[in-house]
């Protein structure tokens, strides 16, 4: 994966050059999720159209190549030239790399379609009953001729309901196998079997969804990996949520906060310190994200220490949108316009940044036991 | 590639030994002469990062004092152009916990001096001061060398730092720098302190994750427990956020003012979260002065203050976000 050399397009001079005639299609932050998710569709088509998406991921599956580095650039610029996030980055970024690792097959043919702005994806981990103890999930796949068929509820997936393909972790081998047994399918969610049903969040949105699935047929060249062989995909694709989310998240936080820089008073010393904290927690953040993208786009395996991105990022999250909340007291409080719902909306979505993707106190044990070395905890196997 | 970064390591390598080395021979303090000797200046020509890094870490695991902010200051303002010669030992007069200069500069270029020495002064040292300018500006000023009998020793925090202070009205300004070059040398100045903080913040940590590994309490390692693990592994964050903007802030960048001001910040805080957790998590053996926190813990304290405390770091910092206009993307990917 060592980056090879492509001459790639620099995407931020051509959003600005490009900025009046792509507001139409901006997914802005004070939308509502169904439009910016209608309009992150239309974004990526008219970037592809320009050849700006897929650079940074192997021309073998689909992509334009080049080093998985120019993939954090495009993040930045978007952000950078003033358009929201498109909504489809966060599951490319946490699926898309085990799918071009594990399923090339699979990766060059759906990753196009990602990348023009035909298709949304979803991680289906997470089920009720397995949170921060994901070894224990029990949707179970049975083989079925030359597939699978996979039993069991999904929960927590996010934008679910307007996803075509799902990422689901399923178990295949003995029900106490943990983390021995599980495999990774990639699942149609229009096929026969799949019911899909949006649930409200704290942000005022329709977030995430449950996931039913009832005998859902999966042919088996969808298998993402090797039979039992899940956990291992899922770890490699943990580095991603946790370095590659992370950066797109400190890409989207740099814009709240600069938003927010015109009206702070600088006399106001109280303020003043709490957008400073943001910002210094900010740039931490950006700084290690860098450094673990930079390692991730030159092939390393990052170990256990990419627990430490992901803390930095849930206690950014808090930081810059406790700094909103701050600047903006009262519209905060009392505001019904869209700018002061928007801001509600993403404080209450910051305050997930430290349960999803692992949970901040599961992330310190893992810092605290396989970065430092501090001896388990003798409950746990 | 693979191997200019073999290199790279193994370059990286030799220096922290030797700079190990030295530290561990020199219980009273690493001085000028000795950095020299070390070939300190001619590496720091060569790759700053390097050099910077690896004596500020390695003298602030030991707690050690020195005259390694001082030699990076002059350095960095040598290769700048500034009038000053790294061959000459120099000794910088820093400004006193939350005061802006180490001195007030007067129209008829007299000043009034009242700041701190690091490692203490050597006869015929060159003399540079972190002063304030008639219009309240930052200035850095050469001055006539000092007599050491002119310089107070204090214990202070930390009497291993080997502080010494200035007091007195003295005629003798030689000279003033440009202003960019005072900008240089402050930012400079904080950078090899906060690789000091984070050597300090390492090492606290280390000595907290041995300790806890061992004693056993209700019959099980004390570091099995959940409370004392994520106490330590905050440091580790704490540590890491520092390390991460710290290498940034070698960046070819026009925000390098703010990302070293940012870098310290999380410097002090690394130390600062270190050394309260160190301390509680080694319990009554932490309060022991034998104990090998002690030094570390009064070493946090005594530069918690200088070169400006967190709060008044942060107000810089808003100050700075407020001229930008922005909160600005510290070096990206690609174009900048
Ligand atoms: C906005 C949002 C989006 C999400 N999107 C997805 C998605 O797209 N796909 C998906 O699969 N999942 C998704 N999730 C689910 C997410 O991964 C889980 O919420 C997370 O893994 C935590 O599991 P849980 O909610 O069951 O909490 P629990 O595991 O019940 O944890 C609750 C609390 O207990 C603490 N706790 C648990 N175990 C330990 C321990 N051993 N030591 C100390 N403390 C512990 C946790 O830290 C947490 O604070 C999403 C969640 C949110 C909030």
């Amino acid at each position: 994966m060592a980056s090879q050399e492509v001459d790639a397009p620099n995407v931020l001079e051509w959003l600005r050059a490009h900025s009046d005639t792509l507001q139409d299609c901006n997914p802005r932050r004070t939308d509502s999720l169904d439009d910016r998710i209608d309009r992150s569709l239309e974004f990526f088509a008219r970037l592809d159209a320009a050849g700006l998406t897929g650079w940074g991921w192997p021309a073998e599956s689909g992509g334009r190549g080049g080093s998985a580095e120019l993939r954090a650039e495009l993040y930045d610029a978007i952000t950078a030239a003033g358009f929201g996030m498109p909504e489809q980055v966060g599951a490319l970024e946490v699926l898309g790399s085990a799918l071009v690792a594990h399923n090339p097959g699979i990766a060059s043919r759906y990753l196009p379609e990602l990348l023009a702005g035909r298709a949304l994806w979803c991680q289906g981990f997470s089920e009720p009953e397995a949170g921060s103890d994901l070894a224990s999930l029990r949707t179970r796949a049975v083989r079925d001729g030359q597939g699978w068929r996979i039993t069991g509820q999904k929960v927590w997936t996010s934008l679910g309901h307007r996803s075509n393909w799902c990422g689901v972790l399923a178990r295949t081998g003995a029900p106490d196998s943990r983390h021995r047994g599980l495999t990774l399918f990639w699942v149609d969610l229009q096929a026969a079997g799949v019911d899909v049903r949006p649930l409200l969040t704290l942000t005022g949105e329709e977030e995430f969804s449950e996931v039913f699935l009832d005998g859902v047929y999966v042919p088996s060249d969808h298998m993402i990996g090797p039979v039992d062989g899940g956990w291992g995909v899922a770890m490699d694709l943990l580095q991603y949520e946790r370095g590659m989310w992370a950066w797109q998240r400190q890409a989207i936080m740099h814009s709240t906060l600069s938003g927010l820089i015109a009206e702070l008073d600088e006399s106001d010393a109280l303020t003043a310190s709490i957008v400073a904290e943001a910002y210094i927690s900010l740039t931490a953040l950006r700084m290690r994200c860098r450094e673990t993208v930079k390692r991730l786009a030159a092939g390393e395996r990052l170990g256990p220490e990419v627990s430490i991105d992901k803390i930095l990022l849930g206690q950014t999250e808090h930081l810059v949108n406790d700094a909103v909340r701050a600047v903006r007291e009262r519209g905060f409080a009392i505001g019904d316009s869209a700018e002061a719902r928007t801001e509600r909306a993403e404080w209450f979505y910051s305050r997930a940044a430290t349960v999803y993707g692992g949970a901040a106190e599961v992330q310190r044990n893992i810092v605290a036991e396989r970065v430092l070395g501090l001896p388990r905890e003798a409950a746990r196997g | 590639m693979a191997e200019l970064v073999d290199e790279m390591e193994e370059l990286a390598e030799a220096v922290s030994e030797s700079t190990r080395a030295l530290v561990a021979q020199s219980p009273e303090g690493v001085g000028w002469k000795a950095l020299l000797e070390l070939g300190w200046f001619e590496l720091a020509g060569e790759d700053p990062r390097l050099a910077t890094g690896v004596l500020g870490e390695e003298l602030g695991r030991a707690a050690l004092a020195s005259r390694a902010l001082d030699a990076a200051v002059v350095h960095a303002l040598e290769q700048a152009g500034a009038p000053v010669v790294a061959e000459q030992s120099h000794a910088v007069l820093y400004p006193l916990p939350s005061s802006p200069g180490a001195g007030q500069l007067f129209a008829d270029g007299s000043a009034e001096l009242d700041g701190l020495f690091l490692g203490g002064v050597e006869p015929g040292d060159k003399i540079l001061a972190f002063v304030t300018d008639p219009a309240g500006q930052p200035a850095v000023v050469r001055l006539a060398p000092v007599e050491p009998s002119e310089v107070a020793g204090l214990d202070g925090a930390d009497a291993r730092v080997r502080a010494g202070r200035l007091t007195g009205r003295s005629a003798a300004v030689l000279d003033r720098l440009a202003p960019e070059h005072a900008r240089l040398a402050l930012r400079t100045a904080r950078r090899a302190l906060a690789y000091q903080l984070v050597g300090a913040a390492e090492e606290c940590l280390r000595i907290a994750v041995t300790h806890v590994s061992e004693r056993h309490q209700f019959g099980r390692p004390i570091g099995s427990y959940q409370a004392v693990k994520h106490r330590l592994a905050d440091v580790r964050v704490a540590i890491a956020a520092a390390r991460s903007v710290l290498a940034g802030s070698w960046d070819e960048s026009d925000q390098t003012e703010l990302t070293v001001l940012v870098a310290t910040s999380l410097a002090k805080k690394a130390v600062q979260t270190a050394v309260a957790h160190g301390l509680q998590v080694c319990g009554g053996m932490g309060f022991t002065e034998e104990f090998p926190l002690a030094p570390l813990v009064r070493r946090a304290q005594f530069f918690a203050p200088f070169l400006g405390s967190a709060a008044e770091l942060g107000m810089e910092t808003a100050r700075l976000l407020k001229a930008c206009g922005t909160a600005p993307r510290i070096s990206g990917f690609g174009t900048p």
